[in-house]
């Protein structure tokens, strides 16, 4: 009846626009592909040279070297070769680790997983009630101390809140002791499939996942505020307020679920540029993620590698980009049909 | 017993460059049934007196006098008596239904929405009373699917009517229900108002600038100028025979429909609207009178009988010639007219060309 009417036909304009949104990111990935390999090309050093620095390694050796890495054939054939290993899932052979990168960030990926997954999780959830409560009591003491709070944090460079924490919290300050291990994710002689193992996990994972979420969390406060301010103005709320409702179902119903759109995609968008902190707060406390196996691959350098965890990162910021888009149009009818 | 009563109301709204007066000293009647044209420049306070009757004011909002909706006083209102109140006894038409509806939820939902507030129904009960709704103001039931983005303008104002009507008020009350709608829309939608409120029986408080608008569906009509209403009677003596020279030139104009600046200045009187915050001495409407005398300005203004049942706030009208306002001709209009008339040249009666009519 009715509603079945306009639903035939809404998907198919919903359905164009996915497809140019799949079109699109799928572009994106390709052209990250190219010009990871051009890259990585016209980075200066011999990676086989590099690789044997400061040893006595005769130059037939070498050689042998450079093929086994693939790097003495012709470029377009190099290319052909990369396209074809990397869509198979074959990033090459790490210099530094000599196993397959594949292989090498499978095993670092979840430490990454973990940390970001959770820190986003509690930034979020925390920052958007700050947000919301500091634009419904707006100027309440609330509002002003976490407004100060979120604004301080939000200018403050995270790796320098992770050195700070890493000092009062692991370190220790004057004769107080550190609460929490500097660096790692568990100690050398843990069980980690025990419960004091996964203690033992969360004791490490404790300081990074702090600094991260402190970073976080005054960001999405702050674009939760104004988003719910902005909101606030709106006459709909009055329409929503005359026909009796009480005001927190007017903000809980109507202004909250309207001003999450725009904080929405931010979210998502963050989720890939979260990476990049994860760099930093990683390599400050030693966590064994893909950050810092980036920041070990940058160091060699170990160009398979770094052109693996590139093409990771690069296709976690599409695809972020990709699900914030098509969860905006999800949630936005004006978006959808328009 | 009166279904609307306010009396002498006064509304500040509470603003960092000063506390705004926007109704000072307002009192009205509305018997059940009745319709009442509330008319006024823009600013001069109609949408305010619309909002104190639900008590929809922002934070901060001083208010004084009473607003009595069937016997009870809205502003001391408990909030769980008031919240009870809100669409169940008066339900507002509000200015702009492009803004008034929520642009991410179907129609269909915001009005079951008031109907589940006031009324213990079933989720299906509730839908068909939607589309019964839907089509009493003339639109397909199966409209309560849209959003309101996929609706034209004149069709989300008949769901803002529908809506206005989910609950049964025995007072509706339509503020500037036709502004922003294109000519023909707007008989439409004034038409639906008019056999709606037949139907149903009942009041209206239509709020406009267009006097003429009023002037056919209402049976009285209030002119509102600086938050003090300075005419009401009859409508059709309000109408064509003004009392007060404010209300003359309202009734001379015909705004131009959609022109901002046509609203802000709709009858070729000089000068601005006044700030609310910084209102002429004495009668606050003697800058841009053509007929003021040299008492004007020092002479505390009230409603005088002016004869038909209507009361007017003019010197004239006291002074027994409310015929002296309808003799000279109005200011002149348009570019030529001085933005801010000095004081010398508002101490006397002024001539000037016939007032320009229609689109120009
Ligand atoms: N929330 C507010 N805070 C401060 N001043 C306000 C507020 N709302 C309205 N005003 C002021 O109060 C006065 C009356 O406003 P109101 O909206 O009642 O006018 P109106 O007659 O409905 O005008 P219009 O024809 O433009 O709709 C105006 O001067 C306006 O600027
Ligand atoms: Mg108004």
């Amino acid at each position: 009846m009715a509603a079945t009417s306009t639903r035939t036909f809404r998907p198919s304009a919903g359905q164009r626009r996915l497809g140019a949104k799949l079109i699109g990111a799928a572009l994106s990935l390709a052209f990250v592909l190219v010009f990871n390999f051009f890259l990585f090309r016209v980075l200066p050093g011999d990676p086989a040279k590099n690789l044997t620095r400061n040893r006595l390694v005769p130059a037939e050796q070498v050689e042998v070297l450079r093929e086994s890495f693939g790097l003495g054939k012709p470029l377009p054939q190099q290319f052909a070769q990369y396209v074809r290993d990397t869509l198979s899932g074959d990033l090459g052979i790490s210099y530094k680790f000599r196993r397959p990168v594949s292989e090498v960030i499978a095993e670092r990926i979840w430490p990454t997983v973990l940390l970001l997954g959770l820190s986003t999780l509690l930034s979020t959830a925390i920052g958007l009630w700050i947000g919301i409560r500091g634009a419904w009591r707006r100027n309440s003491v609330f509002d002003r101390v976490s407004l100060g709070a979120s604004l301080a944090l939000y200018a403050m460079p995270e790796f320098w809140l992770g050195i700070m924490l890493l000092i009062a919290f692991g370190v220790g300050v004057g004769p107080l002791p550190g609460l929490f291990p500097t660096g790692g994710l568990s100690s050398p002689d843990t069980e980690l499939a025990s419960l004091a193992g996964v203690a033992d996990v969360a004791r490490h994972l404790f300081l990074p996942c702090l600094t991260l979420t402190l970073a976080y969390i005054a960001e999405y406060a702050l674009v939760m505020r104004s988003s719910l301010l902005d909101e606030l103005t709106e006459d709909y709320l009055t329409t929503a307020r005359a026909k009796g409702l009480r005001d927190a179902l007017v903000l809980r119903r109507h202004a909250v679920p309207n001003a999450l759109l725009p904080t929405t995609t931010l979210i998502f968008l963050n989720l890939g540029f979260i990476v990049s902190g994860a760099i930093t707060i990683e390599t400050v406390y030693s966590w064994p993620g893909l950050g810092l196996l980036s920041y070990e691959a940058l160091r060699t350098p170990d160009y398979p590698l770094l052109q693996g965890v590139f093409l990771l990162f690069s296709a976690a910021v599409i695809i972020a980009n990709l699900i914030a888009d098509l969860l905006y149009a999800y949630l936005d009818p004006r978006v959808r049909t328009g | 017993m009166a279904l609307l009563a306010v009396n002498d109301l006064t509304v500040i709204y509470p603003a960092r460059a000063g506390a705004v007066p926007a109704v000072r000293g307002v009192d009205l009647t509305l018997e059940p049934g009745e319709t009442l044209g509330l008319a006024g420049g823009s600013g001069c306070g109609k949408s305010t007196m619309a909002a104190a009757v639900l008590r929809l004011l922002p934070p901060g909002t001083r208010t004084s006098g009473t607003v009595l909706l069937e016997g009870e006083d809205v502003l001391t209102m408990r909030p769980g008596r008031l919240r009870a109140v809100r669409w169940t006894e008066a339900a507002v038409v509000f200015q702009g239904a492009m803004h008034a509806l929520n642009p991410v939820r179907r129609v269909g939902d915001q009005i079951a929405e008031a109907i589940h507030l006031h009324d213990k129904v079933s989720d299906k009960r509730a839908a068909t009373r939607v589309g019964e709704l839907l089509e009493q103001v003339g639109l397909p039931a199966r409209r309560a699917s849209s959003y309101p983005h996929e609706l034209s303008g004149g069709q989300r104002q008949r769901v803002m009517i529908a809506m206005a009507l989910a609950c049964s008020p025995r007072l509706l009350i339509a503020d500037e229900p036709t502004t922003a709608l294109d000519v023909m829309v707007q008989a439409q939608v004034l038409t639906l108002l008019e056999e709606l409120r037949r139907e149903l029986g009942l009041a209206l408080l239509l709020i406009t600038h267009d006097l003429s608008v009023l002037a056919s569906t209402c049976e009285r009509i209030a002119v509102m100028y600086a938050g003090r209403i300075v005419e009401e009677g009859p409508a059709a003596k309000v109408f064509e025979a003004p009392a007060h020279p404010y209300t003359r030139a309202l009734a001379e104009a015909f705004p131009t429909i959609g022109d901002r600046a046509s609203r802000r200045n709709p009858h070729g009187l000089g000068g601005d609207p006044p700030d609310p915050r910084d209102l002429p001495s004495g009668c606050p409407f003697h800058p841009r009178c053509p007929v003021s005398i040299a008492v004007c300005p020092t002479l505390e203004v009230e409603l005088w009988p002016a004869g038909d049942g209507r009361r007017a706030a003019c010197v004239h009208v006291r002074d027994g010639h409310p015929e002296l306002v309808r003799q000279v001709p109005p200011h002149p209009v348009g570019e030529d007219a001085p933005a801010h008339p000095g004081p010398e040249g508002s101490g006397e009666p002024r001539g000037g060309a016939p007032v320009r009519r229609g689109m120009s």
